[in-house]
């Protein structure tokens, strides 16, 4: 419709104004704006897929001169081809043809900065709700980290644990207490990238274990050995307490008979190795997946050592379940990073 | 005299809720049970008025338990924490207590009790609703013969519509499990399993073929060697699910 009525704007302009025939100013206008509608079409499809980065201004002023010149000189050539024997207007086209260019550029210069300007804004809206999704995302995952790391299930059954002692043992409830504080300090203290001494990790995963022991004294038995030369060593804070957490879950919540779970934590081959024993019920691992979910722990050695294999787990004989971390040691003790 | 079962993996747990029971003396705890297994045998045993029972616990948790109990009495749930636990006994109005568990809270549960004890409890669509939990769509617990067993969803060849329960076939031979149809359908993983027919829900992995035993009308047969027909729609979900 806009353009049709732009079209006969042009063609009243030429046949008043400039006192050409009916068919003159039909010709000129249809053609001319015709190839400059098809011109415009051409600029608005180069900068859909092509801007350069630098020069854009000079880019877009070169594009707007070459179609321009072309539009103007294929117009007058087709128009002074039709209306050979109308003197008038050949001469008119002859001398109107830099005025003609012109203009032509004009609009075809504004054509294509309008257009530069649309996919700018396009873009930048893009990049900002991407630039939300990712915000949201890390947010998600933040918080999911944080839910895992205070482990709820773990921390209200501790918190009841508590309860009960202040009524049957108020003395025996304050120690919990002080060992479940220092065990969420912990807890909140660890990143992947932190370090840290093998004597520190195992007063944390003490703590853990013996905050278990309260809950299950009945049952949970402990043989936890760790030979004098690992003291010193270092280990990723994040690695081990998901490991007896594991071992907890499928050895102690899994069944109603007394268990033994064993840590020991040695020396070889200059790797720092740490083995976690653990009954299972193998009819349980059929029903709840398989892997026992170390697939996580797998993928943060691999991340950290490029390697998974430092996580090795087996099934040995009387359904006991065996998972060996193995930690590669830093030349430099004394970097903690 | 209202007389319960604790039923609850750890002995602190149990202490607390029998330390509040001391302000209803009408109350009498005739056992302790450490794990659903126990809890069943006690439930058939001593037919208590009532319950304290945990979620979480070894072997089967305490929905699972709850499906085997025929006539199951009146529950009292403990839990520390379970999104989906919470969000079926909300939806269901059961009596829940999270712990650690406030004395007014239990207080006030059991004022509510004996008007609970005079009417049927709606355990049905709770344990409808509970069974939508990740941890239950993997598994199926049933018992034959006075004998529990846990199967892995993956074993499960077939389920069958059988009157008013579910003929569940798998490796180890049938299962009945007093269910609806409609119920495995809902819950299990669409993908895996897939409505066939108004009487059967097959495993995928277990489809051997599918052959046109006449015009317009399906038979599928599965690689223990059966065959089962398929209606039209089943048809449609089956070429589906195969993506054919």
């Amino acid at each position: 419709m806009l353009f049709i009525a732009w079209i006969v704007a042009f063609v009243l302009l030429f046949y008043y104004t400039l006192n050409f025939n009916w068919y003159a100013s039909v010709a000129d206008s249809l053609i001319t704006n015709i190839l400059l509608a098809m011109s415009c079409l051409v600029v608005g499809t180069i900068l859909r897929f092509y801007q350069p980065k630098q020069e854009i201004v000079l880019f877009v002023i070169m594009l707007a001169v070459v179609l321009a010149t072309a539009v103007s000189f294929v117009s007058t050539y087709v128009l002074s081809t039709l209306f050979v024997r109308y003197l008038s207007y050949v001469s008119f086209l002859d001398v109107s043809m830099p005025f003609r260019t012109i203009v032509l550029f004009v609009f075809l210069a504004w054509c294509a900065f309008a257009n530069v300007l649309w996919y700018k804004l396009e873009e930048q809206s893009e990049t900002q709700e991407r630039l939300h999704t990712a915000q949201n995302l890390a947010k998600e995952a933040e918080l999911n980290k944080l839910r895992h790391q205070l482990q709820p299930h773990f921390l209200f059954n501790s918190l009841n644990s508590v309860y009960a002692l202040t009524i049957v043992n108020p003395k025996e409830a304050g120690t919990m207490i002080t060992k479940l504080a220092s065990f969420l300090r912990g807890t909140l203290k660890r990143d992947d990238e932190v370090w840290v001494s093998v004597e520190e990790e195992m007063e944390y995963i003490q703590l853990y274990l013996d905050i278990e022991k309260v809950r299950f004294s009945h049952r949970l038995n402990l043989d936890i050995r760790i030979d004098e030369d690992t003291l010193g060593l270092c280990l990723p804070g994040t690695l081990l307490q998901p490991i007896v957490e594991n071992a907890i879950k499928f050895g102690l919540y899994n069944t109603s008979a007394a268990i033994l779970i064993s840590v020991h934590v040695k020396v070889e081959h200059n790797l720092l190795q740490i083995s976690v024993k653990n009954p299972f019920d193998p009819e349980m691992k059929a029903t709840g997946g398989t892997g026992f979910g170390l697939t996580a722990i797998r993928r943060r050695l691999y991340l950290l050592f490029a390697d998974s294999s430092l996580l090795q787990t087996a099934a040995l004989e009387d359904n006991i379940y065996l998972t060996t971390l193995k930690i590669p040691q830093k030349y430099d003790q004394n970097d903690t990073h | 005299m209202i007389r319960t079962i604790l039923i609850d993996d750890e002995p602190l747990a149990r202490d607390v809720v029998k330390h509040y029971l001391k302000n209803f003396p009408e109350v009498e705890v005739l056992a302790e049970c450490s794990d659903g297994f126990e809890g069943l045998k006690a439930i058939t045993q001593f037919k208590p008025d009532f319950i304290f029972l945990d979620i979480q616990m070894p072997k089967i948790n305490g929905f699972e338990m709850l499906e085997l109990v025929e006539n199951p009495p009146a529950v009292i749930f403990t839990t520390a924490f379970d999104e989906y636990a919470i969000k079926a006994f909300e939806v269901n109005a059961a009596d829940y207590l999270l712990k650690p568990i406030e004395q007014d809270r239990f207080d006030q549960a059991m004022r509510k009790l004996p008007a609970r004890l005079k009417q049927a409890e709606p355990t049905e669509e709770l344990l409808e609703s509970a069974g939508m939990s990740p941890s239950q769509q993997h598994r199926v617990v049933v018992k034959t013969n006075g004998v529990i067993k846990i199967i892995p969803v993956s074993d499960i060849h077939y389920f069958e519509a059988d009157d008013d329960h579910v003929k569940l076939s798998t490796t180890e031979g049938n299962f009945f499990k007093n269910k609806t149809m409609s119920f495995f359908e809902k819950t299990l993983d669409s993908e895996q399993f897939i409505r066939i027919h108004r009487s059967y829900l097959i495993n995928l992995a277990q489809v051997n073929k599918i052959e046109l035993k006449e015009k317009d009308s399906y038979i599928v047969l599965l690689k223990s060697d059966i065959w089962l027909p398929v209606s039209k729609t089943g048809y449609i979900k089956l070429k589906a699910a195969l993506g054919l």
